[in-house]
């Protein structure tokens, strides 16, 4: 330890600080020092020096003036919090109107999460049943009082499935309520009360859904699979991307679709559904032959404009849904995507015969997961 | 190396033994206004009022300063008395927020006093340091009474002309006697960096002292 260690080191010396290998080595140094004694001496005066400043006294009032401030922000603390808590006269009619509108509340906030229309539930078969106070009749399909959402796993259609009998229950009341509250803002009005979804067709996709649920659990393909079928079909897409543009215009300057050969695109889910056809196209059960067709229930209603190429092709508003014609390469193909969101790709033509269960039919080109479906595996 | 802790040579400081026991009773009355006990809460005003008070003066240099500063600083320790978890000692944390308030309040007092106007009773700043104006008192006194007052005088001109981080050394090792530990856990530095700052606050204290006073 050199001078100037010993210097530096002067400061703790005093104080106690330094390790005894140090206490002597210092005190060793100081001996032979002078220079280092003197400031050790000084250094020690100084110290005396400082303890020497005087202390000060607190005024008389210090405590009283801080316990006051303290007890008036304490109060303050306290009295906001008893705000909070009115005499019991007034807290109880208070409380109980309180507990009644939150209990209320969450009751209507709950029932319209639960059956809140998302992209999954699209309008059903309902639609045709309301269609047919509002819009013009088909030509050719028979009447859809027997169509049946296919279902194995349920033993009998439940009554809201079919047509005329279906009438809406209590809850429904509530749900209309709710769909008039949620009512999207589409182009036309005539699509409002499409778009809105009826509670009879609540009613129905959830049976559907209860009943149909192990029939989709053994429908849903592996993901490798569904990939692989994106795969193919966006290089169909490319192909028909080029007969589409030769095709002419999907959507019309009115707004609406347009018949073959334009191709055009449409977005919802498809539902296998099970027609009454010949001999009678009436009733099944009465011994007309099942004829199990795919309609896509669409995300939003559609209008379609005349065709001009075929008079057959007559215009149509307020479109819910589309028969899909495939051919059985093709239904063989997509069956994996039952019940799915789907976009679908095709030309579109009117109904002209029995076989026909909608007014709008769509000839399939493609059909592929929606991207909403694909974005949340 | 030892730590500040160890006072068995050199300077005593008595503080240690009867700190544990005070640590003891601290905690049971802290532990109390944690409950919202006022009373509680009031004992432990009274009994560090006047150490505060004299941190807060040494550190800021005007008695009314210090005074409101205690104030604010009890305020905000009765506000905050839930987070003290008890991890130091009470006064460990009392002083962490006195120290804090002064140097704020110090900051506040000097950008006020650059812009007031001159005072005859401020010190006067010369090119070798600064002189504070003394008036006589209208009190006997004796030579040595006379000498004692002027050193007291001189040592607090001393202090008041550091920086507030050596001040700050001095006034919690030299006048409150805390060990270097604790100084570091206020100060919220190592212990190696107090005990430097020790030094070179002596020194210059004794460098002040020495201008100021001549030998003695």
């Amino acid at each position: 330890m050199d001078h100037n260690d010993v210097r530096h080191k002067l400061s703790e010396y005093l104080d106690g600080s330094v390790s005894g290998p140090e206490k002597a080595e210092i005190e060793k140094h100081l001996i032979s020092c002078e220079q280092c004694s003197a400031a050790l001496t000084e250094l020690r005066k100084t110290i005396e020096h400082i303890k020497m400043v005087e202390e000060v006294e607190p005024p008389a009032w210090m405590t009283g003036k801080i316990m006051a401030t303290v007890r008036a922000a304490a109060e303050e603390k306290k009295s906001w919090f008893q705000r909070m808590f009115v005499p019991l006269p007034l807290r109880l009619p208070l409380q109980t109107v309180a507990v009644l509108f939150l209990a209320i509340a969450s009751f209507y906030l709950y029932q319209t999460m639960q059956h809140t229309p998302t992209y999954d539930e699209a309008p059903s078969a309902q639609f045709s049943l309301e269609k047919k106070d509002v819009a013009p009749p088909m030509k050719s399909p028979k009447p859809a009082s027997n169509e049946r959402v296919q279902d194995k796993a349920a033993p009998e259609p439940r009554p809201a499935f079919s047509g005329k009998e279906a009438s809406p229950a209590p809850r429904d009341k509530a749900l209309d309520m709710k769909a008039e509250y949620a009512k999207p803002a589409p182009p036309e009005p005539a699509e409002q009360r499409i778009q809105g979804m009826s509670a009879t067709v609540l009613e129905k996709r959830e049976g559907t859904a209860t009943a149909n649920a192990p029939q989709m659990m053994q429908e849903q393909p592996p993901t490798a699979a569904v990939d692989a079928l994106q795969a193919e079909t966006a290089r169909e897409s490319v192909h028909l991307s080029r007969k589409a543009k030769a095709a002419g215009p999907a959507v019309q300057s009115t707004g609406c679709l347009a018949y073959e050969p334009a191709i055009v695109e449409l977005s919802g889910i498809i539902k296998s559904v099970d027609f009454p056809g010949p001999p009678k196209y009436e009733n099944i059960e009465k011994g007309d032959k099942r004829e199990t067709r795919w309609i896509l229930i669409l995300e939003r209603a559609v209008c379609v404009s005349g065709g001009s190429e075929n008079e057959m092709n007559t215009p149509e508003s307020r479109v819910a849904e589309v028969q899909l014609v495939l051919s059985s390469e093709k239904d063989k193909k997509y069956r994996s995507l039952l019940a799915k969101p789907v976009t679908v790709t095709g030309a579109l033509f009117h109904a002209s015969t029995g076989h026909h269960h909608r007014p709008v039919l769509l000839k399939v080109d493609t059909m592929t997961v929606s991207a909403r479906q694909t974005g949340d595996r | 190396m030892g730590n500040g802790t160890n006072t068995s040579a050199g300077l005593s400081y008595g503080v240690e033994n009867s700190g544990i026991l005070s640590a003891d009773a601290d905690a049971a009355l802290v532990g109390s206004a944690q409950q919202g006990d006022l009373n509680a809460f009031e004992t432990l005003v009274v009994k560090y009022q006047k150490r505060m008070l004299n941190i807060a003066f040494r550190m800021i240099g005007d008695y009314d300063e210090a005074c409101e500063v205690v104030q604010d600083a009890f305020l905000s320790a009765h506000k905050n008395i839930r987070t003290f978890r008890g991890d130091s000692k009470f006064t460990t944390w009392l002083t962490t927020i006195i120290l804090n308030l002064s140097r704020n309040r110090l900051k506040q007092v000097r950008a006020r006093q650059s812009h007031e106007a001159y005072s005859l009773d401020e010190p006067i700043r010369t090119g070798e340091g600064e002189m504070t104006v003394d008036p006589p008192s209208k009190e006997p006194s004796t030579l040595d009474c006379l000498e004692t007052r002027d050193i007291r005088a001189a040592v607090r001109n001393c202090i008041d002309a550091l920086e507030p981080d050596f001040r700050e050394v001095i006034v919690l090792r030299d006048l409150q006697e805390h060990s270097y530990d604790e100084i570091g856990a206020m100060l919220s530095v190592a212990a190696g960096t107090v005990k430097s700052r020790l030094f070179r606050a002596r020194n210059a204290v004794k460098d002040c002292l020495k201008k100021t006073l001549g030998e003695r």
